[in-house]
């Protein structure tokens, strides 16, 4: 059996925030990042940014499907 | 009452006495003016009072978001401030980027004004609707990353802050604030900030946005992404942003040195710039929100063993700046040069623009070392780093520098005619050069009532060669219809006032929505698909013509509040180095001429260009005021009273 997982890569991430924007509107009908069930933050100083799954996240890939910038893939695993 | 699309209020805070209010914000105000730019020009006009100095307490500062900010709408991150331009002293819009509007929007205000003068150095933290002023004395005197970083430091989650540094809070005129350390807030009105005690806001929002019909908002917003995702330019964009054109313009002779005489060598510029400079120094992209072509960069500088960040919002400018203007022949001192200027919080394109003058100045003896208080204004490393400090510290010749073009040369006292030599509409020098490309870019410059600035941006006639068809299929996007284009082009050219006069229409619509005009992003959106968007977001119903009337309403206030200041078609000039010829290092020389190369434009020339667009706009053509007619027209009645009488 297969399953799917998702993985940050957040060496490639640009801090669009448009995977925080989608998931909110998906699940609370509203653009906020705060209410997404991934969490994107930027270490201003080094200049880098980080990103997590709340414990909420469904895994439902959406986020994935509007990465524009291959930061979040799904990866497979057994 | 705005419930979707629009945050629906305005924040008003007075740093005099301490007290903040919400206020909602008009439907009518939306309606008339759609938001971000269109009504800050309208709130400039009213809280304005006739003659206010740029940096008194009374002098308000209005921010603003864009409608489409916090939104999936691609690229729409702009957000704006508004004051009096303490350098130019016209009212005058900043255009900025980052995280900035999306967290205004989120945290539930479309506009935020800042009244008076806070006492002591103090910051705004904002978090949704809780404002506390608080005690920014360990943030006074420290650079724009040090004071950024701090601050984003006290806050859990993202969050956003306008910051300014130590030039602004000197208040020099040619003080700047920064968005995250990377975008600027477009060029001066920093020291309007400074002026009133206010080193830096933090702002987070956690309330969102609401659409009024979601399915619709979203459809439209898949195909612009996917337009933007199969752009074969994209991948090269997000490389090296601008510096992918820099072969292409150092050929076409872009970039102009020698105090906007002669056109820089171009093996020359491939050998000390070329784009592996660049990639060499670059670590990573930074997007705003929502952004699908993102061209900011983190870049690394490593020098006498220690590394250090430096954040480049035009990945051009240090190049441009430091490398031509400055002559500084070595990229890396360029870059460090540029992050000097951002820490510092300097405007480096007035400052590179005013120091190629003087250096010329000095070395033609029209000005002396007395003029320049023993600075010998080499074109060194060192000369420059320690410029930009003092003029960030108003110091000697750096009290010079600070004024910016009008207040400096009034201070150097210079010859008439050596002072039409200065390089600047309204106190702003224009970015592109018209005897290069004459078009909506550069001459939108001389029209642009705040300076020359780029207004009508996204590359239009940046790029030479382009036929009659490619810009009736360009404009056609635009919204403009058959008929307007029967007015505007022959067989084999345009009328460039008027084309400028309704491409500024649609330049003000991307700023009233938010969305970025760099080229990679503005060419993904149409009329239709604006208007798509605002109604689906909004739940207000508009059309092409409505939105585009909405754009020139918002145009003709903002040409209102300066006309009202004393601007009018005196200021609107062609500077005089436009009509002098351009040398290329072969000696052959570049002539201003039409876009299309057929002819060489005269003085009288361009006059004429300035009668057709005044006349276009419906504006009164000895003076350049908008006509009482066109501001009735509009809806504008007092403030066609305001400039006509009763």
């Amino acid at each position: 059996m297969t399953d799917t997982k998702i993985e940050i890569r957040p060496r490639k991430c640009a801090g669009c925030l448009r995977c925080q924007m989608v998931c909110s509107m998906n699940y609370q009908g509203v653009f906020s990042v705060a209410d997404a069930w991934i969490q994107v933050d930027f270490d201003s100083a080094e200049g880098k940014y980080s990103a997590f799954f709340t414990p909420e996240c469904t895994n439902c890939g959406l986020c994935v499907e509007n990465c524009a910038f291959g930061c979040l893939v799904y990866t497979e695993e057994k | 009452m705005l419930e979707y699309g629009y945050a629906g209020a305005v924040l008003h805070i007075d740093l005099t006495t301490g007290k903040t209010s919400r206020e909602e914000l008009s439907p009518s105000l939306a309606k008339d003016f759609i938001g971000g730019w269109g009504i800050n020009a309208a709130l400039a006009y009213d809280l304005i009072k006739q003659g206010t100095p740029a940096l008194s307490p009374e002098m308000p500062v209005i921010l603003g978001a864009g409608v489409l900010n916090g939104t999936l709408a691609p690229s729409s991150p702009k957000s704006f401030l508004t004051t009096r331009d303490p350098a130019a002293g016209t009212i005058s819009t900043a255009v900025g980027s980052g995280y900035f509007g999306a967290m205004m929007k989120w945290a539930g205000f479309d506009h935020i004004v800042l009244h008076g003068k806070a006492e002591r150095p103090v910051y705004l933290k904002i978090v949704d609707d809780h404002v506390e002023i608080k005690d920014a004395s360990q943030l006074w005197g420290r650079d724009i990353n040090a004071a950024t970083d701090a601050l984003r430091s006290t806050v859990k989650g993202n969050s956003s802050v306008l910051c300014i540094g130590p030039a602004a809070e000197n208040q020099a005129k040619i003080g700047m604030a920064l968005i995250d350390k990377c975008s600027t807030m477009g060029r001066s009105n920093g020291g309007n900030l400074g002026s009133k005690n206010l080193k830096a806001i933090l702002i987070q929002g956690n309330k969102g946005v609401k659409l009024h019909k979601e399915k619709k908002f979203l459809e439209v917003v898949d195909r612009l992404k996917d337009s933007a995702l199969k752009d074969p330019l994209r991948d090269k964009w997000m490389e090296s942003g601008l510096f992918f054109v820099f072969s292409t313009w150092l050929k076409a002779g872009f970039f102009i040195h020698e105090n906007q005489t002669r056109i820089y060598p171009v093996e020359k510029g491939e050998k000390i710039f070329g784009m592996q400079h660049f990639l060499k120094t670059r670590e990573s992209l930074v997007g705003c929100p929502s952004c699908l072509t993102p061209d900011k960069y983190v870049c690394r500088i490593v020098k006498d063993g220690v590394s250090r960040s430096c954040f480049l919002s035009t990945s051009l400018d240090p190049v441009i700046l430091f490398g031509f203007k400055c002559g500084i022949e070595d990229f890396g001192q360029a870059l460090e040069l540029h992050d000097t200027a951002n820490r510092l919080g300097l405007d480096e394109l007035t400052f590179g623009v005013m120091f190629d003058f003087c250096h010329d100045l000095l070395k033609r003896g029209i000005i002396t070392v007395k003029d320049t208080q023993g600075e010998e204004l080499k074109k060194d490393f060192a000369t420059i780093k320690h410029l930009l400090e003092i003029t960030a510290q108003r110091k000697g010749f750096g009290e010079v520098m600070a004024e910016g073009w009008i207040g400096a040369l009034k201070k150097l006292n210079l010859p008439k005619e050596v002072e039409d030599e200065a390089y600047h509409i309204k106190g702003t020098e224009p970015d592109f050069d018209a005897r290069v490309s004459l078009g909506v870019e550069t001459f939108g410059a001389v029209t642009n009532p705040r300076g020359a600035h780029d207004m009508p941006v996204g590359g239009l006639t940046i790029a030479k060669g382009r036929n009659v068809d490619f810009f009736k299929k360009v404009t056609a996007r635009m919204g403009f219809s058959p008929a307007l284009q029967e007015r505007i082009f022959t067989d084999t050219g345009f009328d460039l006032g008027k084309l400028t006069a309704n491409y500024e229409n649609w330049g003000i619509l991307l700023n009233c929505l938010g969305i970025c005009f760099r080229m990679q992003s503005s060419r993904l959106y149409d009329m239709q698909s604006c208007v798509d968007l605002y109604s689906s977001a909004t739940g207000i119903e508009t059309s092409g013509e409505a939105l585009t009337r909405a754009c020139d309403r918002s145009f003709n206030i903002y040409r209102a509040a300066n006309v009202r200041e004393g601007f009018g078609r005196k200021d609107d000039r062609f500077p005089d180095r436009w009509f002098q010829p351009l040398k290329k290092e072969d000696g052959s020389e570049v002539r201003l001429q039409d876009y299309f190369g057929t002819k060489v434009i005269t003085r009288e020339d361009a006059e004429k260009i300035l009668d057709s667009y005044y006349e276009e706009k419906g504006w009164d053509v000895p003076s350049g005021k908008p006509s009482r007619a066109k501001l009735e027209e509009l809806g504008l009645n007092k403030v066609a009273r305001d400039l006509w009488g009763k």
